[in-house]
């Protein structure tokens, strides 16, 4: 047997898919050829590393209620389902999702605050809409007037304005979730932030009733203009926590601090800014290439696939984009 | 296990969303898993997962009642995972300090506790890093077929029904996959002793 040939039968040799011929001949080249039993070792060693990664990992809590709740939403999607009650749903299975993400992320509570600078986790409820290669169910801004629902018509603002096109054409500049658009026109979106960085702020709060603290906290941040989501709750020792995840316009930030402030005691507070406008080109070029692909693409199940994608990145860039002109206030309230 | 699930299957395709709930529950720490594997992070993980099942709810009633649901499953994830690659980005393969839920422990945790004599332990974990670093610059169909293989631990038949191709294809796929992650470790073990070797005499 020749180096080539053996080079080729490695890897049926580490499955244990060679014949009893073939294994014989193969351990007598690797017996006499030094390089082919090095090879041999290091691809044993790399097997063993492999192995060694592939650990099992728990879905994280929620994730099931998450999966449900998107499509108890995307299951009613036809239905004439009076317009409160799919918000309600919308934020259920908004709040599902960024909970399981909040427990995946923070499992630590110190690798907590990395996650303030992340976008939120796409809405299940917009992504899966989408997938069905449909359009994305939104409640209007008028709905959202009548009923009060700060955290959705916060929502709308980048979607009207954000990715309206350079063109002008006063009309939404991304697709319809069927057909096919020029994709230059979703080329040169028009952002509501100029620089693309997050703000900000985690604040560690003790409180004696956690229940009556989140409630609150909800309300306050409801008065103050805020959307807010809760993005966790749990246990982290003997103590159960909640976190809460506010978009307040910059000019009622400080406010809204100090009235969280007085709910507890304050164990910490932490602003930071991060540049996402690496992220943010990131998530374009992700959209233009699907949109592109979609141009080409002739089956129509995969059409509604890449529609689907072309969606979740569109609202993902415009969340990021709104989000940025915003401040972020994560409120973590333990029980004391 | 086939017939266990098969009152849950007629279950589901009546549209029960208690039995799909019960779905969800016996199969996500699997699918999680393997949606993890692919990936190779934990929120990516989590998004892919998440498709997994609303795919398998829109695609009920394409899925043929003699298979088995968890293999079912696992191909949609390994088509989702492929037909949807650019979202997942592959420098969040595998962080060793990145803590990682689940019964084991964290990666890093498990690895300390492992009693075994020093230099190979510091051995095996710079190979171990290499590998990680390796697998991260793979073609994603390079990636699958090594996860399916090492992590999964797939049979050759398996891979060809998940991959829907042949096996010869899959023989030669991994082979091209275990030589492109061999070499790719090997420029890196060298080029990390070229830098440890060079520091001194600077």
């Amino acid at each position: 047997m020749d180096c080539r040939t053996a080079d080729k039968l490695q890897g049926l040799f580490l499955d244990n898919r060679l014949t009893g011929e073939q294994r014989q001949a193969f351990l007598r080249h690797v017996k006499d050829c030094h390089v082919c039993r090095e090879e041999l070792s290091l691809a044993q060693d790399i097997s063993v590393a492999l192995r060694a990664l592939g650990n099992v990992v728990e879905a994280p809590a929620g994730f099931a209620a998450g999966v449900m709740a998107s499509l108890a939403h995307t299951g009613n999607r036809r239905s004439a389902t009076p317009v409160r009650e799919r918000v309600l749903r919308w934020k259920f299975a908004a709040a599902g999702v960024a909970a399981a993400a909040a427990v995946a992320l923070g499992t630590y509570s110190a690798d907590f605050v990395r996650m303030a600078p992340l976008p939120a986790p796409v809405p299940v409820a917009e992504r899966s809409s989408g997938n069905a290669g449909e359009p994305v169910q939104t409640v209007t801004p008028d709905e959202t007037a009548v009923h009060g629902e700060a955290t959705v018509t916060s929502r709308q603002v980048p979607h009207q304005v954000a990715l309206s096109t350079a063109t002008g054409t006063g009309k939404p500049a991304l697709p319809p979730a069927t057909g096919t658009i020029p994709s230059a026109q979703a080329e040169t979106p028009v952002f509501l932030s100029s620089d693309h960085r997050l703000l900000s702020t985690v604040t560690k709060l003790a409180v004696a009733d956690l229940a009556v603290a989140k409630s609150r906290a909800l309300e306050l941040a409801t008065a103050s203009g805020a959307s807010v989501e809760e993005v966790a709750a749990g246990l982290d020792g003997s103590k159960s926590y909640a976190v809460l995840r506010c978009v307040v316009p910059p000019a009622r930030q400080d406010s809204l601090l100090a009235s969280f402030a007085g709910l507890g005691d304050v164990l910490s507070s932490t602003t930071s800014s991060a540049d996402q406008a690496d992220e943010v080109e990131r998530l374009l070029t992700q959209y233009r290439n699907a949109l592109a692909e979609l141009q080409m693409c002739d089956d129509s199940q995969a059409r509604r696939m890449l529609q689907a994608e072309a969606d979740e990145l569109k609202a993902r860039v415009e969340r990021l984009d709104f989000e940025c002109t915003q401040r972020v206030v994560v409120l973590w309230l333990t029980e004391q | 296990m086939n017939q266990g699930m098969d009152p849950l299957v007629s279950k589901l395709r009546q549209g029960d969303a208690g039995a799909f709930e019960a779905l969800v529950v016996a199969y996500q720490d699997r699918v999680f898993t393997q949606c993890y594997h692919l990936t190779g992070s934990l929120a990516d993980a989590q998004d892919l997962a998440q498709e997994v099942f609303l795919r398998a709810y829109r695609g009920l009633h394409a899925f043929r009642g003699d298979a088995d649901l968890g293999t079912w499953l696992h191909r949609i994830a390994v088509n989702t995972y492929l037909n949807g690659r650019r979202k997942y980005r592959p420098e969040a393969l595998f962080s060793l300090d990145d803590p990682v839920p689940g019964t084991d422990g964290d990666l890093t945790r498990q690895l300390a506790a492992q009693t075994e004599d020093p230099v190979e332990r510091l051995e095996r974990l710079e190979i171990q890093a290499a590998v990680q670093e390796a697998l991260a610059q793979l073609s994603p169909d390079f990636r699958a077929i090594l996860v399916l293989r090492e992590f999964e631990d797939c049979s050759y038949e398996e891979m060809a029904s998940l991959l829907g191709c042949s096996v010869g294809t899959v023989k030669s796929r991994l082979n091209r996959a275990r030589r492109a992650l061999r070499d790719r470790v090997k420029d890196i073990i060298k080029t990390d002793a070229d830098n440890r070797s060079g520091t001194p005499r600077t």
